[in-house]
């Protein structure tokens, strides 16, 4: 057969520029392949039961997480007291429940941070590029200069420790982390034809960015969210633990560890029960955003 | 010589970091509410003493315009002079440098431990995927980026230095001194501050060789007949090893991040621990200038691995 006889069969050329009707078609044929990623549902599941037992902590918890009943101190898990209770007599499951909404307040309002300052950091050194570009990535620079948990410190230090401020230490870390993320999204998104036909059209430039170009960055902006929120709680255990956190009589993950460690010899289950919940919960987090990645960017997916 | 221009480059374009740096570290003391010298003073050991007082004013020309406090801090740094501890009225920098070492080998032996372990559980992971060693592997890694590392630290103390007596669960020994002595103390911090490192460059390790094994180069490889054996090693693994590296370096800021809560979990007497210790006895000075130096390190050590990098990968541009 010569070419003429070929039928002729129109080339589907996508439309360009941003589509909700195509993410969501895009989605559900990923979901699929998300079900069938066992790792991903586990951890899916994990965040939900997170989620869950964060939201309704006050019905959970048995015992009021600050009440001291020092009768009854040091006690392993028994019926009475699910987990045991602390060198004060408090109610360990209580205490652990109630943590968790420290744990997810703590990450969430931390990736927000990053996220929302970021952004517009990101996407303007990206799209600008030149001087603009080079000065807002010296400043992003000097900030990732300093180890992840310094940085949580020196704003620790300066404003004292307390679960905002907790909050602000980790999330100013994460400003420059997600303007990268950002920017490189944006430094890509802008070669594509879809951005010089906007400007061919007279489109201003301001609306190319925050009405086409990001609406595209926002998968590697949502899978970096997810890490990120298990590094947020890490974090802020990690503060807790060093007594420059969350401050007691609160319950945090993490406070309660450095409180176990005077114990551990005697009653380890106080030392082993907090880590494992924050263990579990950074796990669950990982594998959804793992799970994540593998939907909304395949090119990055484990094989 | 392009390899040379480039680092020039890099090196010109990190002095202005260091810069805001410094700025940055400098109003971190000047941003504590209330008045700087009762500031300074206000840790332990600080004196009400109007002329200590004095003297510090003089010294660090508190009374002078913000601009020209930063220069005459800055010219001092330069010069290694960071004032002295509030709390033990030694040099900042004598007491800096002399905890140097110790966090620089627990950094170091715990980014060996780490290698030595996530190389091999990559490669073998990438090479068998699909099969329990690649499972096995994964959860490896994954535990590893979930487990805080204090956490896993106050576990290991748990089993080795109480359950099951074999390793002491806190203190150091110099290397110069009993070289055998100084692992006992240094296993299980080391290994302690490893295991993020490890999760990371594991699963690093995997997915770089899983793209190098997918390329065309290997499949040729493999028609000509080359044994599996060279396939891997030879080609594949030094072509691999190159985003690794890069990672490698990147972690060594979290290394140098988790060193400073390792440090306090083991008791192990580095600049970690200093930070911290400073941090809650208020003395700021050596806080300002211990970060300022560990950031200033962390830099130093990103511009190495860069240029381990351009010389590992001819295919990067050098522009």
């Amino acid at each position: 057969m010569s070419s003429k006889d070929m039928p002729i069969i129109p080339e589907i050329v996508e439309a360009p520029g941003f589509s909700w009707d195509r993410l969501v078609e895009r989605s559900r044929d990923r979901f699929e392949d998300f079900r069938q990623n066992r790792l991903a549902l586990v951890g899916i599941i994990i965040v939900c039961c997170v989620i869950v037992v964060a939201i309704l902590a006050p019905l959970i918890q048995v015992y009021d997480p600050l009440q001291q009943d020092i009768a009854h101190r040091l006690q392993w898990p028994s019926w009475e007291h699910f987990l045991g209770t602390d060198h004060l007599g408090r109610d360990v499951w209580s205490r652990i429940v109630h943590g968790s909404r420290v744990a997810l307040l703590v990450g969430i309002i931390a990736v927000g941070i990053g996220v929302i300052l970021g952004t517009p950091i990101g996407a303007i050194s990206g799209y600008y590029r030149g001087k603009v570009d080079e000065v807002i990535m010296r400043f992003m620079d000097a900030v990732l200069a300093f180890p992840p948990i310094l940085m949580a410190l020196v704003v620790v230090t300066i404003l004292g420790p307390s679960l905002f401020n907790t909050m602000l230490a980790i999330g100013v870390d994460y400003i420059p982390r997600f303007a990268r993320v950002i920017r490189g999204s944006v430094l890509s998104e802008r070669e594509k034809e879809y951005v010089e036909a906007g400007r061919m059209v007279g489109e201003a430039n301001f609306s190319i960015l925050f009405r086409q170009i990001l609406p595209n960055s926002l998968s590697p902006l949502i899978v970096q969210s997810t890490v990120f929120i298990a590094y947020a709680m890490l974090t802020e255990a990690a503060l807790s633990f060093l007594g420059l956190g969350i401050q007691p009589p609160n319950p945090s993950w993490g406070s309660m560890l450095n409180e176990a460690k005077l114990f551990i010899e005697s009653d380890p289950y106080l030392a082993i029960i907090p880590g494992l919940a924050i263990s579990i919960t950074v796990l669950g987090f990982n594998l959804f955003g793992d799970g994540l990645r593998d939907i909304l960017d395949p090119r990055l997916a484990k094989r | 010589m392009n390899i040379l221009l480039y680092m020039l480059k890099r090196i010109i374009y990190n002095i202005p970091v260091v810069l805001l740096l410094t700025i940055f570290v400098f109003a971190m003391v000047r941003f504590l509410p209330g008045d700087p010298a009762d500031i300074l003073l206000s840790g332990e050991g600080g004196a009400e003493d109007p002329i200590v007082r004095a003297t510090l004013m003089e010294e660090l020309g508190l009374d002078k315009p913000i601009p020209v406090q930063y220069g005459l801090w800055l010219w001092r740094a330069v010069h290694g002079n960071f004032g002295k501890s509030v709390y033990s009225q030694e040099e900042v920098f004598t007491l800096i440098m002399d905890r140097f070492p110790a966090t620089l080998m627990l950094a170091l032996s715990s980014m060996i431990v780490s290698i030595m372990v996530a190389l091999p559980a990559g490669i073998i992971s990438a090479v068998k995927r699909q099969k329990p060693a690649d499972y096995g592997a994964m959860i490896f890694a994954l535990l590893g980026i979930s487990i805080p590392e204090f956490w896993f630290g106050i576990m290991l103390i748990l089993t080795f230095s109480l359950w099951i007596p074999v390793l002491p669960s806190m203190g150091f020994m110099s290397p110069f001194q009993d070289f055998f002595g100084s692992l006992k103390f240094l296993v299980l911090p080391a290994v302690a501050l490893g295991l993020r490192m490890a999760g990371v460059v594991t699963r690093m390790t995997r997915s770089s060789m899983l793209d190098e094994l997918g390329q065309d180069y290997v499949r040729t490889a493999r028609a000509k007949g080359l044994s599996e054996r060279s396939v891997i090693f030879i080609h594949t693994l030094k072509n691999a090893l190159i985003p690794t590296v890069t990672i490698v370096g990147l972690q060594f800021g979290t290394i140098l991040g988790g060193s400073v809560i390792i440090e306090m979990v083991f008791s192990w007497p580095g600049v970690g621990q200093l930070i911290i210790n400073s941090i809650l006895t208020r003395d700021y000075l050596v806080v300002q200038a211990a970060v300022l130096l560990l950031a200033v390190f962390f830099l130093f050590v990103n511009l190495v691995v860069d240029f381990v990098y351009t010389l590992l990968n001819p295919r990067v541009e050098l522009v």
